[in-house]
């Protein structure tokens, strides 16, 4: 059988320790099983870690994977994936960014590199197709994350950490270009094995199966794109900020550490007055056709703007309603190389506890003066930055307010609060990395974002969790932007709420439970490709695997049980899947009962129909995805998570 | 033989000026909603017409075309720099000695043509 | 007739460069076509029409056209679809 093609062929292995590099085994069987990034990534993990292992063990791997996509001509396919033990959360984290690091990853001939070991002093690895150099990087310590690239050969892509990567906060993060790999701390992986930088460099290009047939469907699918109204209209005129005013209106745009889901002060903080007022143009990844980034001025500078995430949480989360104070910090955080999510989590909570007089840390809630001295604290680890810099869940550990930590499996939640899109909290919950909105299935599109499905009901929001997860899962491992996953909700349905056909199919979807969790469950029903996911597509034509609707789901399932399990193994207890009880157990609204998350309820369904048990899968469930795992290692693991 | 973008068709996605190897797809506006290519610095290796993804990408039909690439090898020092840049790597030897480009990989594109420092590599035309 | 307060979000809003407007109109459906004579309706990014958009009125979901309006009432027009 002719070998698979879109792949570049190779996995590098890099031992920072001994500087030294090797290739790592992964065959073209691995590559159908697995596609790529995450999922790619947690197999490998699955398969290196142990019981116990720590991020900052030297023997914790950086997993750097690309998707079969990346360089081949397809719209929106510069995502790539970076994998690691978090130490955020102490299980895994997988972080996805926009970046040109894993295109020009390919163009060196790799389809992934993997870090190993520490070094012994800071170094900057730069890979090409012909040597793996390691040179010293001493002289970019300390440096934020655009002075480390400006410093760095133009012409490659690049991987860098700033000042709170170095200093390990449990939140850094990684940049490539303007683009993060935001969440889970990765950035403090990097920092604690002393890598500052990487760069990546090549002249190759994938070769594809199919070119004339994939060139037809990148048309297409770049049609598509163009004409959806999220992808085409939404996204492009106000970008992710856009959000602001529909999640006012639906009462969840997080207020006041999650006390509350509206803002009066929303229309400052909004898309509609970032695109009015400080709009310089926008901006895109490498191969995007959306084009959805907002650059704005800071400084007399022209920087990457505010992201929806931020102007929510250190926006209407904290209380503030000044959007210049938010543009000014997300470029210093940027700079400094921290997840604008789990820092801004981690302030709100530190108001919280001052409000509450438990311990004062300056902060307090629509006090803007004091915030940005204090995200420099956090990066260098002075004074009462070094305990912010651990996140919400270690501080209430140390002071309490564990009602009121928004977190889930200590990774601050995103702008989104849950109490009035319960399926969203069932996704928050159920999130393998820990309080993302995206792992979480991105549920708020479905309940009221996009399509307007009652928000607090219960039913059938497993199911549709469940499916969203895994496709999204796949979307990912493809090398693709989840943007392109909107594409599967017909714009008909989004574009006329009001149509009466609108209405019956929103009516009816809580009580297609029993119909995802068919398709499933027997995914050989969906052994078709749906015109409305080019994705499918587009993996057929470039690599020669035959891949279907199916194939996505399967991909997915197996992406997020192998998560699951290799958390398991971590350290990761049975029915780890909470919220903090200010979501589950107090009513947003004191006057209606049910919007608050019936995350008990939700999980029931959930577990039954992942194959679960109490938030660990099963074995049968395990075998029948094909995850190769030994029994006494999942014996061992599960027993251990019940003790 | 050099490329053109067809601007009707292009998104602005920077694909091309991230694939091109000698920098040349630059944008035309201030907000890089479109791009364009100077077919005078376009050396025609094609890969921006690979990445494209919305085929908006094509060969011109004025400009010349390449018949063959051959390494002088008098020229020559071995500096290697022309087996890096190529997208197919056909050019093959010892370092410090000349090098000679294997036709059969070769595709004609004239990128090592472009990135010699010494003169050394032959390009003709149909 | 009532005098009502429309905020227009969304495409709407960056499609006309309208924020605000007030406007004399008895049922919601009259707004629709208040907005599209006042803004004129054409500047609307193709196939949008305003009776697309998702009404709050007063905080609160709004779906039907045939609406009672009162003064002083604020309505917010959002775009049909949002995602990020």
């Amino acid at each position: 059988m002719k070998p698979y093609d879109g792949y570049m062929g190779k996995v590098l292995f890099v031992d920072l320790t001994n500087r030294t590099h090797s290739l790592f085994p992964w065959t073209d069987e691995d590559r159908r099983r697995t596609l790529g990034g995450k999922v790619m990534a947690a197999d490998i993990l699955l398969h290196h870690i142990r019981p116990g292992m720590k991020a900052f063990d030297e023997d914790n791997w950086i997993v750097v994977t690309t998707g079969p996509l990346t360089g081949c001509g397809c719209p929106n396919s510069s995502r790539f994936n970076i994998s690691t033990v978090s130490p955020l959360t102490g299980i895994v984290t997988s972080s996805n960014c926009g970046g040109d690091f894993g295109l020009w990853l390919k163009r060196a001939g790799y389809d992934a590199v993997i870090f190993t070991g520490r070094s012994e002093t800071p170094v900057t690895v730069s890979i090409t197709h012909d040597d793996v150099v390691f040179s010293d990087a001493s002289a970019l310590c300390g440096l934020t994350t655009s002075e480390t690239q400006a410093r760095l050969p133009k012409r490659t892509g690049k991987l860098v950490i700033g000042p709170a990567g170095e200093h390990k906060v449990l939140y850094a993060c990684v940049f490539s270009g303007e683009r993060t790999a935001g969440r889970g701390g990765v950035g403090a992986v990097f920092g604690d094995k002393n890598l500052k930088a990487v760069t990546a460099f090549g002249t190759a290009l994938p070769k594809v199966r199919d070119r004339e047939k994939l060139r037809k469907t990148n048309e297409k699918w770049v049609h598509i794109l163009q004409t959806h109204p999220l992808t085409g209209r939404q996204l492009p005129k106000l970008g992710t900020a856009g959000l602001i005013a529909p999640m006012q209106a639906h009462k969840i745009l997080a207020t006041k550490n999650f006390s509350a889901g509206r803002f009066d002060g929303f229309e400052k903080i909004s898309g509609e007055e970032l695109a009015e007022k400080h709009l310089v143009s926008n901006a895109a990844c490498t191969t995007c056709a959306i084009r959805c980034a907002r650059m704005v001025k800071v400084d007399d500078k022209v920087v990457k703007g505010p992201e929806l995430e931020i102007l929510g949480l250190l926006g209407a989360n904290i209380l503030n309603d000044d959007i210049e104070k938010i543009i000014r910090w997300n470029y210093v955080l940027d700079e400094l190389g921290m997840d604008t999510i789990s820092a801004a989590g981690t302030v709100a909570f530190a108001m919280e506890l001052k409000e509450k007089g438990v311990r004062d840390f300056g902060l307090e809630f629509g006090k803007t003066d004091n915030i940005e001295e204090m995200f420099h604290k956090i990066a260098m680890r002075e004074g009462d930055g070094d305990i912010l810099a651990d996140g919400s869940r270690k501080m209430s550990e140390l002071f309490g307010g564990k009602e009121y930590a928004i977190n889930a499996k200590g990774m601050e939640l995103a702008a989104y609060t849950p109490r009035h899109a319960v399926g969203h909290g069932l996704g928050y919950a159920t999130a393998n990395r820990g309080g993302c909105h995206l792992n979480a299935g991105y549920m708020v599109v479905v309940e009221g974002l996009g399509l307007d499905v009652d928000s607090l009901t219960h039913h059938g929001k497993a199911a549709l969790a469940i499916m969203f997860q895994n496709l999204m899962e796949a979307v990912s491992a493809g090398g693709e932007c989840l943007f392109t996953s909107y594409a599967v909700l017909p714009g008909f349905l989004i574009d006329k709420p009001n149509w009466p056909l609108t209405k019956i199919i929103l009516a009816a979807f809580p009580y297609v439970g029993p119909v995802v969790n068919l398709l499933s469950h027997f995914t050989k029903v969906a052994k078709l490709n749906i015109p409305l996911l080019p994705e499918s597509y587009a993996i057929k034509y470039a690599t020669g695997i035959r891949s279907t609707m199916a194939a996505m789901l399967t991909w997915g399932a197996y992406g997020y049980n192998t998560e699951r399990i290799a958390n398991i193994i971590l350290g990761q207890k049975a029915d780890a899947d909470q919220l903090p009880a200010r979501l589950t157990d107090e009513p947003q609204d004191p006057n209606d009962p049910r919007t608050k998350v019936p995350l008990d309820k939700m999980k029931k369904v959930y577990n039954r129909a992942r194959g679960w048990k109490n938030g660990i899968p099963t074995w049968h469930r395990l075998k029948t995805l094909g995850i190769r795992i030994d029994r006494s290692v999942y014996d061992a693991a599960v027993k251990e998570a019940y003790r | 033989m050099a490329y053109r973008i067809i601007e009707e068709k292009c998104v602005g996605c920077g694909a091309c000026a991230w694939a091109c190897l000698f920098d040349v797809p630059k944008a035309k506006t201030a907000d890089k909603s479109k791009y364009e290519i100077d077919a005078e610095k376009c050396c025609g290796c094609g890969h921006c017409e690979k990445i494209c993804p919305n085929s908006a990408i094509e060969p011109r039909t004025d400009h010349r075309q390449i018949r063959k690439v051959t390494v002088n090898r008098e020229k020559c020092i071995g500096c290697t720099v022309c087996m890096h840049i190529c997208p197919e790597k056909a050019p093959f030897g010892e370092r410090g000695k000349p090098f000679e480009i294997d036709q059969e990989k070769c595709t004609q594109c004239g990128a090592c043509a472009m990135k010699c420092r010494h003169e050394a590599i032959d390009v003709e035309f149909i | 007739m009532a005098t009502v307060k429309v905020k227009l979000f969304g495409v709407f809003r960056v499609d006309t460069r309208t924020a605000e407007v007030e406007l004399e109109a008895e049922k919601l459906k009259d707004v629709f076509t208040a907005l599209h004579e006042k803004l004129g309706g054409a500047q609307l990014d193709s196939g949008l029409q305003f009776k697309d958009a998702v009404v709050y009125r007063n905080g609160e979901p709004c779906a039907k056209k045939s609406t009672k309006l009162a003064d002083g009432d604020e309505l917010w027009l959002l775009s049909p679809a949002s995602g990020g």
